[in-house]
């Protein structure tokens, strides 16, 4: 037999179909040797699955979770090297899942089982970006206030922001049977040292994040924001001050001039 | 066929492996191990640890704050599991610009992986899959390994994997595999002592023998685990401490190989730091006491 028909094999018994076993495969019982290769590779799947996503797990119970792994499995097989990439678009099966699903009570319990995906799978995301150490709000004050509006911040590669259609930081490991509150929150994530941060905020911050992350200036994004500077100062103040206390701001730009830890 | 170029890492077919850099006994690093790793308490009796090539691919956070603090206290090798020597369509070119970017950054002591296949040009199975033992897939596979050196520009060892089934089509048994494989594509062998054993129960041989066929020169290192038993076929499944017959292994392979680096896995209900380090301790001695008979 050519090593492609060998290998075409295989991957057709993995995948749980069936295959010619005569002429492929001698010894004793092949059928059972070959199925105990295909549900080991499905229990190290599944496993990893569940620990990248255990509130998903907690939300959906072991069997109703099972159930979605495996459908996930079968539609996107692994095609990273890496297993710590094997749930990168498990959260949109699962939305996709609540969209096709005909009763509304289980196509809600996907709906928040696919944001509490989302939710896990930045945390992931978060924890493995890369190290990237933040300035403190001394780099802010070394720069006099009339430059302020024209400054610029790097944000921390190890943080993400994004929008969920539920509370999804507020569900509870321990407590999974407690529902959290539907209605679109804005949620951050970020990572000091080794360890993950998540907090709500709200969509004034969030908009002001998104502005100062894609490059505006401290002045435009406040007018993004708020329409105008003098307005909202005080509070935008609040939330800047509050990114370089959580550790949150790696560069300070000041036309053409950074500032870096070190300084 | 392209011949292995020297680099930074070492090139034992051209010196006596006894003087490797890299000597002693290694354990596979694990994440229940990290803060252990960290908190500056001994690590003796570990000389150095190997990592899992993949789970480094992407740079930062904690897993490579871990991995640069580590290579200030020992040596790193580098231990593959998904280059898929034997895949037919051959070793993606993004998965070996990762591994080089990682033998940059980590400079280890040596690179393995999986004398097996992992997959097709789709889907990665995260399984080590066996090859039928044939003139067509050990050319493919020395073809695949001298890519890779060609490209890594060092050689690479290749470790025999366990396997609970074999072939109709197999024209060699697994020790004329490895040897055809490692001599046409002058790479290096690891040699897992208890997937060897493992293969001895499922398919009736005596590893002894089959060890004693191996060429020594080409071994530059052993790996040691634990296997499990069920359904009347033994899996490698990395857990518990290593068994007593894979312990007779290695010292079959002590007397026929030498004394080469040697590493402890241990992946399956991990145990606290001590615990699998104790395994390491017990290689030590066992290889002292070879040496001093």
């Amino acid at each position: 037999m050519e090593l492609a028909a060998h290998q075409a094999r295989w991957m057709a018994a993995l995948r749980g179909e069936s295959v010619q076993l005569d002429g492929w495969l001698r010894g004793p019982e092949p059928q059972r040797r070959l199925d105990l290769y295909r549900r080991s590779r499905q229990a190290r799947l599944l496993g990893c699955l569940e620990n990248e996503f255990p509130r998903v797990k907690a939300l959906l119970g072991p069997v109703c979770f099972h159930a979605a792994a495996c459908e996930y499995l079968q539609n996107h097989p692994p095609a990273d090297p890496s297993l710590g990439q094997l749930g990168r678009i498990f959260p949109d099966h699962l939305l996709r899942c609540a969209t096709n699903c005909a009763d509304p009570n289980r196509a809600q319990v996907l709906r928040l089982a696919g944001e509490l995906a989302r939710l896990e799978w930045m945390w992931s995301e978060v924890f493995v970006a890369p190290d990237d150490p933040p300035v403190d709000a001394s780099a802010l004050r070394s720069v006099p206030a009339n430059v302020w509006p024209s400054l610029r911040f790097r944000l921390v590669h190890c943080h993400r922001s994004a929008s969920f259609e539920f509370d999804v930081a507020s569900f509870e490991l321990a407590r999974p049977h407690i529902l959290v509150a539907e209605g679109a929150v804005q949620i951050l994530l970020w990572r000091r040292d080794f360890r993950v941060f998540v907090r709500r905020i709200d969509d004034v911050e969030a908009d002001l994040l998104e502005a100062m992350g894609g490059g505006a200036t401290l002045e435009s994004a406040c007018e993004h924001v708020a329409g105008s500077v003098e307005t909202a100062a005080s509070r935008l103040l609040e939330f800047v001050m509050g990114w370089f206390q959580d550790g949150l701001v790696a560069q300070v730009h000041r036309s053409g001039l950074e500032t870096e830890p070190d300084d | 066929m392209g011949a292995a170029r020297r680099c930074n890492l070492p090139d034992l077919l051209s010196v006596d492996p006894r003087d490797m850099a890299l000597r002693g006994h290694g354990l596979n690093l694990k994440r229940e191990h990290y803060a252990r790793v960290l908190d500056g308490g001994a690590l003796h009796p570990v000389d150095w640890f190997e990592i899992v090539s993949e789970n480094f691919f992407h740079p930062g956070g904690r897993p490579w704050a871990v991995l640069e603090r580590l290579r200030q206290l020992r040596p790193v090798a580098l231990h593959g599991t998904a280059m898929g020597l034997g895949n037919l369509h051959g070793v993606p070119a993004d998965y070996l610009r990762r591994l080089k970017e990682l033998i940059d950054r980590v400079e280890p002591t040596h690179v393995s992986d999986h004398l097996c296949f992992v997959g097709d040009a789709e889907e990665y199975t995260h399984e080590l899959l066996p090859l039928p033992f044939t003139e067509a897939a050990a050319r493919h596979v020395s073809d695949q390994i001298s890519r890779v050196q060609d490209f890594l520009g060092c050689r690479i060892a290749v470790e025999n994997v366990s396997a609970y089934l074999r072939f109709e089509a197999d024209e060699f048994d697994e020790i004329d595999f490895l040897k055809a494989v490692a001599e046409r594509a002058d790479c290096h062998l690891l040699l897992d002592l208890n997937n060897l054993w493992v293969n001895g129960q499922n398919h009736g041989f005596d590893p002894v023998d089959q060890l004693a066929r191996l060429p020594a020169e080409r071994i530059i290192e052993f790996h040691l685990s634990g296997a499990s038993f069920a359904d009347g076929v033994w899996f490698d499944t990395h857990v518990g401490p290593v068994p007593n017959p894979v312990w007779q292994l290695y010292r079959h392979a002590l007397a026929h190989v030498g004394p080469r680096p040697t590493l402890v896995e241990w992946d399956t209900d991990v145990p606290d730091y001590e615990t699998a380090a104790a395994e390491c301790a017990r290689a030590a001695r066992i290889e002292r006491l070879r040496e001093a008979a």
